[in-house]
């Protein structure tokens, strides 16, 4: 059959006039505009598109839609290869390549067919149950192998140079589905004003009445309902849009889809777009889908859906085949068999009833159809496709062979309610469709159609009218004006009976789920094995887990299993969000690379990378890690930058620590309920270093708070924990003390923090900012000015950080380069550098001062070693629970210093500790929390947790680090390494 | 003097660029010469408060929560039930509100520099807020003279529409060159120019 | 996803805000309380599938904490007021 035409000279909705030229297998091929792939390679005479996942069975198109389980194709090559692409719903365009998968060397001759012969040990559960032997483990031999023969499409690993994004949006009301409920719908809601948004996610509104004859009175009535809907202001109809997922809050997730506008990422054009909508009512209109017979190799290529011929027939004028076999339980798939005798090709029709619908047997007779009742497929013939069905006549009562290339199968419809189960709703079994519909909506939620297990179009009228009424008063729009609820065309017939157990010829399978290779036997199997449950089913066999979820199998396993277990009791696995395959660029958007998440620049940010600063991520910060002048990796720079801050002087940005404006009559309370120590008393141009606790008596943070004015503070808190304490003090003063006139505002942008720091600091700021009278007297130790310097706001405070004679300055943010330039130049004579993070935490270790390795919200005030801070006279958050007896237990993991004893090694953050002498096993005694080398002792030095802590000072420990096999000697000490007096600090 | 640097200079100053179709269907840019200052109040004390500033400024707090107050140069904000923002282009405001409120009546706090202010204006302007914010930004939901404050890309901003097709958005300073990275990018297809001021 | 009805900014997605824990016991005043009674209130607290009393902050909105019913068998929020204003009901 194939290189034959199969495109009727007249009918069907595609543009004549319009070529469009595609590639497939290599092969250049041609189509039309309005085909899809499928459409058009069907119409080129290719019926074999694919080999099945297990068994590598060839394959045709089952479906017209979005429920197509056979033929996934790779689409594009190079960067933008996409494997698992159906074919039915992919819009054809110009220069369009697709090439089949999981087949070698082509989908003609497929050497991996020879695992149909493995049939046998490849079964459901397989993996359970076959391979097991010779030895144990010998599945991990065989399992590689396995692997590699199955499966569907490939990944590629190149960088996606196409461009995605993510929207927002909000509306009114959301109609999910443009067939005629959806359209009818959406009309009917937008009349009153209401904002209504119309999804469709194929690329022409119109859903089942696509698939009726170009020329009929649903054809008109198509384009009358579309009208109706863009005639209304208040309406926007996106196409090619699907609804991925319903979550809380009405929220739903589109996916819309550009690829057929050739998008051009360098000029922003995304070719595909997720979408949040957020609505206040929701209505399904997502109709229902076909569901195929179980008979012997019904997977052939040639065998398809009913509704699908039709659709190839009436949408694209394709023609699938020359000579028809349709097969059916229901009323529905006469129209294909009435329309494809139309077209001049001959049918016949196996209905297993005993009689259909009046006016449809009568158009049969008419069209001269050959009809025989109570019929049944038994198996189909043909291997790369399907010359002919083997039928059980009369009941069973005799077999006949009929000829085709053609075979329609209609096992009835299932509605497409996924959607309506996303938040959580179920779906109840209805009699007399024996499939799934919805049990209950969501409040705002309301459904028209197919979906809702009516198949009649003039039920879906009716509700359709009702559903677009209640939504838009739902959402507080009334509708103002409905349209008449009478059908203009002839209804559609309904009727059907259950197909049953299928009467099965051996030596021929029935697929059930044909993406995962599932065949009748494997359910048969799996309930002979006690797998019962619909979960268990599922899992066991892997039904319903391919990416159509199940769309044309579920139904019918659960069928199956019912007539099994001899029940009717039934219900569905769970759908989740996505309803169809989704990239992952669409779900991230624009988010990549720089964009992954927001950076927190300092206001010197831009001097520093121009200057030779190094930098690194601190939380969302960039920070400058080192300076190249002191070195050129920060291994070699930060001793550099040590050493200029002990001897002379450095200057650090330290903009990125947490500033919190502080105000009110009840400040200074405030202050003293939070801080472990006292506050109340701290007087005006005063700071102090205070410690805050969490209610549980573990360590917060740490900072210093230096009272400004009566009633007005400013706290700084560590850079990481900046947004915690913020929140922690606005839900104090918001919740437990509403009465307190506290208010707290973040300042941590407003402005940029340096700090100057070495014996040679004082100097400097008498250079850069001469006028200042910042002698010990004028500005002691843990003190704050408040100035205006020649006309800028300057906060000078000082503390230090490293040990050394020290100040931070704060300007106000947009003035900091400026005073960072001046300090640099004017203080040059002195040596003056800049120093980065590196050396800022490096040097706070020699002075023994806890930092974020050490506040790590398990460590108490006591371990910390600042268990004197707290105050006796007051109480402070986390007083009650510091008393508890297993805080205060003398062998808890206390803070020592530790020298290494071995000068060819280092030692190493996060190393684990053990007493001299005793097995390197288990949890040890303690870990190391912070290292640097010190440049004033010439030797790697820690801050550490250990057990019993300073009670152990003088002893050895060794230093394991089973990472790298290593264990290094050190010493315990004081965490005081150098100037334990202070005397540099006040000077 | 201490020259001031916006934390945009290197970013404006990369200059516009054309979009999809050749056309630029924005005009971005930073805002200049303004102020702006938090103002805290203390129960009992709006009374007091309200006396001052309408000695002060002319104009009493705004009651709405989604509604901007203008009076003269000023701008007036209720960014939560007891917090307030003062924007102004009258740079003697700080000073004279400091002078005019006592400690026990209210507290204020500079924030000038603590945020950016960018203003994002043309055709496109609402469908590029579509890509950054959540809001509803229907004119029935956000009308002129609106203001809200949400996450864009993960950081609290203050949004205010100033005409139908006129956005101003307030952003934190140490995220301002991150924030508008990410809206050129968003921009990207509908072509932007750089308004300078 | 969530949606949070600020009273101050209006119906937001959850993602504005930051989760801040059970709100349905009283603090003890500050300074007063035994070691039993924090230990209860920091460590100890019920689990409910239904209506939960809890703390939202609208941290990208008007930084004000919220307590919230939320249902938590169905997410269901079924009221939420500023936190200042439901300590004095």
């Amino acid at each position: 059959m194939s290189g034959a035409s199969h495109r009727l000279p007249t009918g069907g909705r595609v543009q004549r006039g319009e070529t469009i030229e595609f590639e497939f297998e290599g092969r250049r091929l041609a189509g039309l505009r309005g085909d899809t792939l499928a459409s058009a390679l069907l119409a080129n005479g290719v019926t074999l598109v694919g080999r099945s996942f297990k068994y590598h069975r060839p394959r045709g198109f089952l479906a017209a839609g979005v429920e197509e389980p056979n033929a996934l194709m790779t689409l594009g090559n190079g960067a933008r290869t996409t494997p698992n692409v159906q074919a039915t719903v992919t819009e054809l365009r110009s220069g369009l390549i697709a090439r089949c998968q999981n087949a070698w060397p082509s989908v003609n001759f497929d050497l991996k067919a020879v695992l149909g012969g493995f049939a046998p040990l490849l079964g459901a559960g397989f993996y359970y149950k076959t391979f097991m032997g010779p030895r144990r483990g010998s599945w991990m031999f065989y399992e590689p192998f396995i692997r590699r023969a199955a499966g569907l499409g490939r990944a590629q690993h190149k960088s996606d140079p196409d461009r995605y994004e993510t929207r927002h949006a909000h509306a009114d009301v959301l109609v999910i589905g443009a067939g005629p409920a959806g359209l009818a719908a959406a009309a009917a809601a937008a009349s009153g004003g209401a904002h209504v948004v119309l999804v469709e996610q194929d690329f022409v509104p119109g859903g089942s009445l696509l698939g009726t004859p170009a020329t009929s009175a649903h054809e008109k009535w198509r384009l009358k309902l579309v009208a109706a809907a863009q005639a209304q202001p208040t309406l926007e109809l996106l196409l090619r849009t699907t609804a991925l997922g319903v979550y809380d809050g009405n929220m739903v997730a589109l996916l819309e889809r550009h690829d057929h506008a050739s998008c051009d990422a360098s000029r922003g054009e995304a070719r595909e777009v997720v979408v949040t909508l957020r609505t206040r009512s929701i209505i399904y209109a997502t109709g229902a889908l076909e569901q195929p017979l179980l008979f012997g190799d019904n997977d052939r290529p040639g065998v398809m859906l009913a509704s699908a011929a039709r659709t190839y027939l009436n949408r694209y004028a394709v023609a699938a085949g020359r000579r028809a076999v349709v097969a059916t339980n229901n009323d529905s798939a006469w129209h294909t068999a009435l329309d494809l005798a139309a077209a001049g090709i001959p049918v016949t029709l196996l209905d297993q009833r005993t009689t259909a619908d009046a006016a449809l047997r009568e158009g049969a007779a008419k069209a001269g159809i050959n009809i025989h009742w109570q019929a049944r497929p038994l198996r189909a013939l043909g291997g790369k496709a399907v010359t002919g069905v083997l039928a059980a006549l009369e009941s069973g009562g005799r077999e006949q062979r009929f000829d085709c290339d053609l075979l329609c199968m209609s096992g009835g419809w299932m509605p497409a309610a996924h959607l309506t189960t996303h938040t959580g709703r179920k779906l109840i079994h209805s009699v007399g469709i024996d499939a799934f519909m919805p049990a209950g909506l969501d409040a705002g939620h309301f459904m028209a159609g197919a979906v809702s297990g009516h198949f009649a179009l003039s039920a879906a009228l009716i509700e359709a009218v009702t559903a677009g009424a209640a939504a838009a008063a739902w959402a507080g729009r009334p509708a103002a004006s409905l349209p008449p609820t009478h059908l203009p065309v002839p209804d559609q017939a309904c009727g059907f009976e259950p197909a049953g157990a299928p009467p099965l010829r051996a030596g021929s399978k029935a697929f059930v789920d044909f993406q995962n290779d599932v065949t009748l036997n494997d359910l048969i199997a799996a309930h002979d094995e006690g797998y019962e449950s619909v979960e268990h089913l599922k899992r066991y066999t892997t039904l319903g887990m391919g990416t159509d979820q199940g769309k044309t199998s579920n139904i019918n396993a659960i069928r199956q299993m019912n007539l099994l277990r001899s029940t009717s009791a039934a219900e569905t696995t769970t759908f989740r969000p996505p309803y169809v395959p989704v990239s992952v660029g669409a779900l991230v958007g624009r988010a990549i690379g720089r964009h992954f998440r927001p950076i927190r620049r300092s206001p010197l940010h831009d001097w520093h990378v121009a200057n030779g600063g190094v930098l690194i991520e601190a939380g969302p910060w960039l920070r400058a890690w080192y300076y190249r002048w002191a070195g050129n990796s920060a291994a070699e720079a930060y001793r550099q930058e040590m050493r200029v801050v002990r001897t002379a002087v450095g200057v650090a940005d330290v903009s990125s620590l947490g500033k919190i404006d502080i105000q009110g009559p009840d400040a200074a309370e405030f202050l003293n309920r939070i801080y472990v120590n006292g506050f109340a008393a701290l007087a005006p141009g005063k700071a102090r270093y205070g410690v805050m606790l969490n209610d549980d008596a573990s360590v917060l943070d740490d900072g210093t708070t230096a009272c400004l004015a009566p009633h007005r503070y400013f706290m700084t808190t560590t850079t990481a924990q900046a947004g915690e304490v913020m929140s922690w003090l606005e839900f104090l003063l918001q919740t437990a003390w509403t009465d307190l006139a506290v208010q707290v505002v973040s300042v941590t942008d407003q402005w940029v923090g340096m700090s100057l720091a070495g014996p040679k600091a004082r100097v400097a700021l008498e250079l850069a900012l001469p006028g200042i009278d910042c002698s010990d007297a004028s500005v002691p130790y843990m003190s704050v000015r408040e100035l205006e310097y020649e006309g800028m706001p300057l906060r000078l405070l000082r503390l230090s950080f490293s040990g050394e004679l020290a100040y931070e300055l704060y300007v106000p943010a947009d003035h900091g380069v400026a005073l960072w330039e001046r300090l640099l130049a004017r203080a040059a004579p002195l040596g003056i550098k800049p120093y980065g993070l590196e050396a800022l935490a490096s040097l706070r270790i020699e002075k023994g001062h806890v930092a974020g390795l050490e506040l790590d919200h398990r460590n108490t005030l006591d371990d910390l070693g600042l268990g004197k801070m707290a105050s006796r006279d007051k109480p402070y958050i986390g007083r009650e629970l510091r008393g508890r007896p297993e805080l205060q237990a003398p062998e808890r993991w206390s803070l020592v210093g530790l020298e290494c004893l071995e000068a060819a090694q280092r030692l190493r953050g996060g190393a684990i500790l053990f007493a001299d002498g005793e097995p390197q096993v288990g949890h040890g005694r303690g870990y190391i929390t912070s290292v640097t080398w010190s440049t004033e002792l010439d030797k790697y030095i820690a801050l550490g947790l250990y057990q019993g802590g300073l009670k152990h000072v003088g002893e050895t420990v060794n230093c394991a680090y089973p990472l790298k096999n290593e264990s290094v000697r050190a010493r315990l000490v004081s965490p005081l390494f150098i100037d334990k007096e202070g005397a540099r600090l006040r000077v | 003097m201490f020259e001031q640097a916006s934390a945009l200079e290197k970013a404006l100053a990369a200059g516009g660029h054309a979009g999809s179709n050749g056309a630029t269907a924005l005009r971005l840019g930073m805002r200049r010469n303004w102020h702006l200052l938090q103002l805290g109040t203390y129960a009992d004390r709006t009374e007091a408060l309200n006396a001052a500033l309408l000695a002060t400024l002319g104009v009493a707090l705004p009651v709405s929560s989604s509604a901007v107050l203008r009076h003269g140069r000023h701008q007036l904000y209720r960014i939560a039930a007891d917090q307030y923002w003062i924007v102004t282009g009258d740079s003697t405001v700080p000073a004279a509100l400091a002078k005019a409120l006592p400690a026990d009546v209210a507290s204020l706090t500079a924030l000038s520099h603590a945020r950016v202010r960018i203003a994002l204006q043309g055709s496109a302007a609402v469908a590029l807020l579509g890509k950054l914010v959540a809001v509803d930004l229907r004119p029935q939901s956000f009308a002129v003279g609106s203001f809200a404050q949400t996450g864009l890309h993960h950081v609290g901003v203050l949004l205010e529409r100033l005409g139908p097709d006129s956005f101003e958005l307030y952003v934190l300073r140490t995220f301002a060159a991150s924030t508008w990275e990410w809206l050129l990018d968003a921009a990207l297809p509908f072509g932007y120019e750089v308004l300078s001021e | 996803m969530l949606i949070i009805p600020c009273p101050h900014c209006g119906a937001r997605d959850y993602t504005e805000f930051r989760y801040g824990g059970d709100a349905s016991r009283p603090r003890p005043a500050h300074g007063t309380g035994t070691v039993n009674e924090w230990h209860d209130y920091v460590f100890v607290f019920d689990n409910p599938k239904g209506i939960h009393r809890e703390y939202w902050q609208h941290v990208q909105g008007c930084r004000q904490w919220l307590v919230v019913e939320r249902n938590t068998a169905t997410n269901e929020l079924s009221r939420a007021q500023l936190a200042r204003e439901a300590t004095r009901t």
